[in-house]
């Protein structure tokens, strides 16, 4: 698969408006964002900036009111429901699954989008899913129940279950929320390794805009339904961007391993 | 102790693993088929009791004797007599109250618990919850409502009663929908108008009541809303069986859609599922079901509720294995109650669903004592 050199763009969001039924006016207001092939990309904003909206967007469980959502060139009003859950993988914020139910099961459960009526599984669908637990790094959870899991488990046999789709797109709604700071560090690992190793395209909303920078290739920093900048990390996260977007005062500085943030106080 | 028997059971290596793969059924394990023997046993030894003791006394080996009757079991013109009417004449009272009376009762009594327990089992993955029964949507108000006015508004119609009960279950069931869709519906919203439908045909129903002045109307009324297979025979599986077929093959093919919507909708639509769709046909499914029972045995309460609970308690909640359970489970839990109900009190039979709620009260009570979180599947 590609590397992260390909930069081609695999995804792009044309003059896209969305908003809900009950919202009063645009969420995403006439954007123009593009997504690079195999790269991982932060969404990032204060609460209500339209990050994950513009995710719901993508991933085509919000109806654009204006503009298109491209994918590999094709609008992705025109794929079929399976078609697109073969391209795009989706990890919601709340999830939700039987207790009883065991690692390995939920993972199979994303098999679904390649199987028809009364299909079993097939040899091929047995390796997908030991690569996407082998990936994620969970084989000693393999039997566990769901209920007997820690939160940052759980997260990642989801995420597991999302790679056994075997989608060329990943996308996260704030993944690392709720967890403890181990697990954090170990989603952005897995992260990172789903573009570094498998090529996928990363498209994650976070929180934190520290994680945002370890983590991503690019950053899309969106206020109020526009977006303020995007780019690399170190072109984009700058004092102005921490004082006019985040209402913050903070000290930015390179590091050895990317950007740092030192957070001084709120801005009125 | 859950987590025990059915984490031992399905842990395979991987080896095992590819092995099972090359075969469709690698889901059956130790449990399910256990819990399926289990329960054949149970089905087999009280539909034995059902059928030796009653009013009507006839030894014991006498009953055997005309069960096990070569005249009539190797007799294809008095089976197929029996089973869609003909001429029986030659047949003694005595092996005509075995076969026509005690044997068909059991049997449907299987086939009603069979369909009672994967409507309830489909409509708790539809409505996500682990306490839903098969009336949830509306159907045992619409079913009764149909009941009370056929036996008091136009009891000319009276034989109609089986397919009317029926059609009255699944008209609420569509009414229930009609009400819950907008733009698509939620468990939710599906329960909330299950609510309001079931409230108003409720009182409706109860209203009708006070224009009875028969005693003998108000006990058929009522045996037929609180659930009865006191005077089943061959008609009434002929009626069920075709119905039963078709519910199990359509929920074995929805397993697997079961086992997505389970995810919550939102992953069962990035999942390429079409959630709206799929939610409608699995509910249309348990409908026949339930509808099929109803016509047959009246609004039987709580087995539709719990067998599927005693099953994923006991093998998971694969809905594959769960399915399977419910089609072994649901038969004993109604046979040994309808065995109860009717020999329990010499002298009269009570409705069988005066027994099942008997049962499932207790049962809950001991889920409560031993589950915190009783009411998440």
């Amino acid at each position: 698969m590609t590397s992260r050199g390909g930069r081609t763009d695999h995804i792009e969001c044309r003059d896209l408006v969305l908003e809900y039924d009950t919202s009063e006016g645009p969420i995403v207001d006439g954007e123009t964002i593009t997504i690079p092939e195999g790269a991982v990309t932060a969404l990032v904003g204060p609460n209500g900036s339209g990050k994950s909206t513009l995710l719901r967007g993508i991933a085509r469980e919000l109806e654009p009111t204006a503009g298109q959502i491209v994918l590999d060139e094709t609008d992705i009003g025109r794929y079929s429901r399976k078609e697109l859950a073969r391209e795009l993988g989706l990890l919601s914020q709340h999830n939700v699954a039987p207790e009883s139910l065991t690692v390995e099961d939920l993972v199979r459960r994303g098999r679904y989008p390649h199987r028809r009526l009364f299909d079993t599984m097939t040899e091929q669908d047995w390796q997908a899913v030991d690569w996407a637990i082998d990936t994620v790094g969970i084989d000693h959870l393999r039997d566990r129940d769901l209920g007997s899991l820690s939160g940052g488990q759980t997260q990642l046999a989801w995420i597991a279950m999302i790679l056994a789709q075997e989608p060329r797109t990943m996308l996260l709604d704030e993944p690392t929320t709720y967890l403890d700071l181990r697990h954090q560090v170990r989603l952005l690992e897995v992260i990172r390794t789903l573009s570094d190793d498998v090529g996928m395209t990363v498209v994650v909303v976070l929180h934190d805009i520290a994680q945002a920078v370890r983590v991503c290739d690019r950053i899309v920093t969106l206020e109020d339904g526009a977006v303020y900048d995007s780019g690399p990390p170190s072109d984009v996260v700058t004092e102005e961007l921490m004082a006019e977007v985040f209402h913050v005062d903070a000290r930015v500085e390179p590091g050895s391993d990317g950007m740092r943030i030192h957070p001084r106080g709120e801005i009125e | 102790m859950r987590e025990k028997t059915s984490g031992c059971a399905r842990r395979h290596t991987n080896t095992d693993r590819r092995v099972d793969s090359s075969g469709r059924l690698e889901w059956i394990d130790g449990t399910l088929l256990s819990l399926c023997v289990v329960s054949l046993v149970i089905t087999a030894a009280s539909g034995a009791v059902q059928i030796t003791f009653g009013d009507y006394s006839i030894s014991i080996m006498e009953v055997w004797g005309i069960v096990l009757d070569p005249a009539i079991l190797v007799s294809p013109t008095t089976l197929y007599a029996l089973v869609f009417g003909g001429d029986l004449t030659h047949l003694t009272t005595e092996s005509l109250i075995v076969w026509t009376q005690r044997v068909p009762r059991v049997l449907v009594a299987v086939l009603v618990g069979s369909n009672l327990a994967i409507s309830g089992a489909i409509f708790q993955a539809v409505t996500r919850n682990e306490l839903a029964s098969p009336y949830i949507l509306g159907v045992s108000s619409g079913a009764g409502l149909a009941i009370l006015l056929t036996l008091v508004v136009f009891g000319g119609l009276a034989t109609y009663l089986p397919l009317f009960a029926a059609l009255g279950g699944a008209l609420a069931f569509v009414l229930v929908y009609a009400i819950a869709w907008n733009g698509g519906t939620s468990p939710v919203r599906l329960v909330l108008a299950g609510v309001i439908v079931s409230t108003v045909f409720g009182s409706l129903q109860t209203g009708l009541y006070f224009f009875v002045d028969d005693l003998g109307t108000v006990q058929n009324a009522l045996a037929w809303t609180t659930g009865t297979l006191s005077g089943s025979d061959w008609s009434e599986i002929r009626v069920i069986v075709p119905w039963t077929v078709l519910t199990v093959v359509l929920s074995s093919a929805g397993a697997r859609q079961l086992n997505v919507l389970l995810l919550g909708e939102r992953t069962a639509r990035s999942l390429g599922m079409a959630v709206e769709r799929a939610r409608f046909g699995l509910s249309a499914v348990a409908i026949v079901a339930a509808s099929a029972s109803i016509a047959v045995g009246g609004i039987i309460g709580f087995v539709g509720l719990i067998v599927p609970h005693i099953v994923r308690t006991i093998v998971g909640s694969d809905y594959r294995a769960l399915l399977v359970g419910c089609l072994f489970v649901g038969p004993a839990l109604l046979v040994v109650a309808d065995v109860l109900a009717r020999l329990a009190v010499s002298g009269t039979q009570l409705p069988v669903g005066i027994l099942t709620g008997l049962i499932g009260g207790p049962y809950f009570l001991y889920l409560m004592k031993r589950k915190q979180n009783l009411g998440e599947l």
